[in-house]
């Protein structure tokens, strides 16, 4: 049996599933959240059958004629794919919105349960709604539920009505002929005849204290937290406080504690091998294995505890706030106002937030935003910015801040570029989201979704990390040779060797060593690397400070080691997070490009985006600093000028040929 | 033979992890560190259609 999870976006679909599925897929407080369906089978708690109950969660939708990607997902499952019964998940706090869709889902012939969701928050308002009559009236079973509670949440009855209805024929809410309309006029006198019945049964069902008319707290803080010119002071605040106590305060005390343990087991391990074992091997297992992996590890707490908080700033609906804050300037660069949710879900990971641009519809801002969303520092990138932050600026909360805000920023100056380049013309853009009332946030839901990301973490940190700093240790460990390197001349080692001709092009940007250019490179496999890398080719087994409690032990020791001033320190900061993403995410942004063309010039567009901003933070910081621009700037600035030839003329022709072909279709 | 041990243990983990990548990469998991990354295999995000650069 096949029951379909539908509904209008941010009704509580997802999290509906989780609870009888015992899944954890990402749920958010705000709509779009789920951009495929997903399939589970219903716990055996909540099944008093003997078959097995598989239940797919749908896309929201508002309409079973589909106007976005989404919503053609969710129409052609219902329509198509046959399911047993469809449970119609209805925010019971938003009733006469809902129920137009229930309307059309009643005339497909298929079962119907309707999931009034959201109770708890009914009975908050001082709504009342009639459940008798809203099932008479609709010609279904209404189950009330309440899918964040785990007990008394009606999710057992749902399952058992679903059970019931199977196989029984199910009438239209109305005496009204399906059809598929053969004019639009048709379409919107059928329309309007579901929206008086809808009004007739709000009429009937529902009562209420305070109108929606009626102006809110909600409303008013809105009025401050949406407004045009407080909004974004207020956002960077919030992110800053984010920064602050993930990296600066408790991030950085449970980082401590967990260092603590790492550091135990080292000295476990290196007590174990005794004096006898041969250094190369030892050096392999405790620099490239332990040191490499641990010092990746010990960043977890402060990614953990980041993730904690964005998730509930997402789960108390504050980030699709920020979504509305950022439309205004992204639509004066010609992105879709829809660009903001991809770059918000890209900050916890790039893949899926490229992912997310699907539901754009125009080609070329589909495009735009999967080659932009990589900019926002996602998890991989955080343990990267808590490093820098650590030695060379103090653990301050303003390194991450400003590195999330110059994200935003580089993405706006980069759409504009992009626009020009392809000489697309100015295209008036709109974005209609439905904002989720704000509510306290769930502390157990933001603790699964952190704990999923620390278990992923961990889970890459012990395969593509560790495999990647051994091979490091290695090739730092013999040179082209095979033979052991000598103290002190890693120079002559394979790593310096592959990582010294990519290093000469870093001059420019004032971090011209092999050390910094390998762990840049090994950064495309995953961002990271970079400091498992670090920690392997200057032999530091861990970065945090047990003692000092300090993000970074001796930060001024291993400033020094690196040899970088604080320009070159943020300019190759900024280099590893504005160049390409991961090898991963660049597989993303392929399959939803689905233009080779579009891949390179992405990639080769990133490279010369990072390329150019630490170029530019390295010159103006070295004049700062001394009062002269810093090593290499005119040959840094030729490099620029032809990384950006090359990409202008591989969009160029891409336009061409699009304008090409719809020249073709038009004829 | 202190050697060969170390030697055994470091060939073991590094075995250990590039198979749980091998698995991965088998299973149309694209990021072993993604969020979507299911312990039992699958990404429940990465379900593309589209050919992959990878």
């Amino acid at each position: 049996m096949k029951i379909a999870l539908t509904g209008n976006p941010n009704s509580g679909k997802t999290t509906l599933f989780n609870a009888i599925t015992g899944k954890i897929e990402h749920v958010g407080n705000w709509a779009g959240v789920t951009i495929e369906k997903k399939e589970g089978e219903i716990k055996k708690v909540l099944n008093n059958t003997d078959s097995y109950i598989t239940a797919v969660d749908l896309p929201g939708a508002y309409s079973i004629s589909p106007f976005t990607s989404e919503e053609t997902i969710t129409s052609e499952f219902v329509k198509n794919e046959n399911p047993d019964v469809i449970i119609n998940i209805v925010d019971s706090t938003n009733l006469s919105r809902s129920l137009f869709f229930t309307t059309q889902l009643l005339e497909l012939g298929i079962p119907v349960v309707v999931a009034l969701n959201k109770t708890d928050l009914t009975r908050k308002k001082e709504m009342y709604i009639d459940i008798k009559e809203l099932s008479k009236r609709l010609g279904c079973p209404v189950i009330e539920t309440t899918s964040t509670k785990t007990k008394d949440n009606g999710l057992a009855d749902l399952i058992t009505a679903a059970v019931d209805v199977h196989q029984k024929k199910q009438k239209p809410a109305f005496d009204f002929e399906t059809k598929e309309y053969a004019t639009k006029e048709e379409s919107e006198e059928a329309d309007k005849k579901r929206y008086t019945l809808v009004k007739g049964i709000i009429t009937a069902v529902e009562k209420r204290k305070v109108m929606s008319s009626s102006q809110t707290k909600q409303d008013a803080a809105d009025r401050i937290l949406a407004h045009k010119w407080l909004g974004l002071p207020i956002f960077a605040a919030i992110m800053w406080a984010v920064f602050s106590i993930s990296q600066t305060y408790l991030g950085t005390y449970l980082a401590d504690i967990l260092v603590g343990w790492i550091d135990g087991l080292y000295v476990a391990v290196e007590g174990m091998l005794g004096e006898n074992i041969s250094p190369v091997l030892s050096s392999l297992l405790l620099d490239g294995i332990i040191g490499g992996v641990s010092a990746v590890v010990g960043f977890l707490p402060l990614i953990m505890v980041l993730f904690f908080l964005l998730a509930l700033l997402e789960d108390c609906g504050y980030m699709a706030r920020v979504a509305v804050i950022m439309d205004r300037f992204f639509k004066k660069v010609g992105l879709s106002g829809k660009s903001i949710i991809p770059m918000i879900i890209g900050t916890g990971c790039a893949i899926p937030g490229i992912m997310a641009t699907r539901t754009i519809k125009d080609d070329r801002q589909r495009r735009t935003t999967a080659m932009l969303t990589p900019f926002m520092p996602c998890g991989a990138k955080l343990p990267v910015i808590a490093l820098f932050a650590g030695v060379f600026f103090e653990d301050a909360a303003w390194v991450g801040t400003a590195m999330y805000f110059m994200a935003i920023f580089l993405i706006i100056i980069s759409a504009l570029i992009i626009r020009k380049i392809t000489g697309e013309e100015k295209a008036k853009s709109y974005f209609i989201m439905e904002l989720p009332e704000y509510r306290f946030p769930s502390i157990k839901r933001a603790a699964v979704s952190t704990m999923s990301r620390g278990k992923a973490f961990i889970v890459k940190a012990a395969t593509i990390i560790l495999v990647c700093n051994a091979i490091v240790q290695i090739m730092q460990t013999f040179n082209w040779k095979l033979q052991i390197v000598a103290e002190g001349a890693q120079n002559t080692s394979i790593l310096a060797g592959l990582a010294s001709p990519f290093a000469v092009l870093l001059i420019p940007l004032g971090f011209g060593v092999w050390q910094l250019a390998a762990a840049s490179i090994t950064g495309f496999i995953a961002k990271e690397n970079v400091v498992g890398t670090l920690a392997v080719v200057y032999s530091i087994s861990n970065f945090i400070d047990t003692e000092e409690l300090a993000l970074v032990a001796g930060a001024a020791d291993v400033a020094g080691i690196m040899g970088l001033t604080t320009a070159s320190a943020l300019a190759y900061l900024a280099f590893n997070l504005f160049t390409p993403p991961c090898f991963a995410a660049i597989g993303a942004m392929n399959a939803e490009m689905d233009s080779k063309h579009w891949v390179l010039g992405a990639v080769g567009f990133q490279l010369s985006m990072g390329y150019i901003t630490a170029f530019f933070i390295y010159h103006i910081g070295t004049f700062i600093e001394t009062g002269s621009a810093g090593t290499g700037f005119v040959p840094g600035a030729i490099a620029v000028a032809g990384l950006m030839t090359i990409i202008s003329v591989l969009m160029k022709k891409e336009a061409f040929k699009e304008k090409k072909l719809n020249y073709q279709e038009a004829s | 033979m202190g050697n060969l041990i170390i030697i055994a243990v470091i060939m073991i983990i590094l075995a250990a992890a590039s198979y749980k990548i091998y698995k991965d990469k088998k299973n149309n998991v694209k990021c072993s560190g993604c969020p979507s990354y299911r312990a039992d295999g699958g990404c429940s995000a990465y379900k593309s259609e589209h050919k992959s650069l990878i």
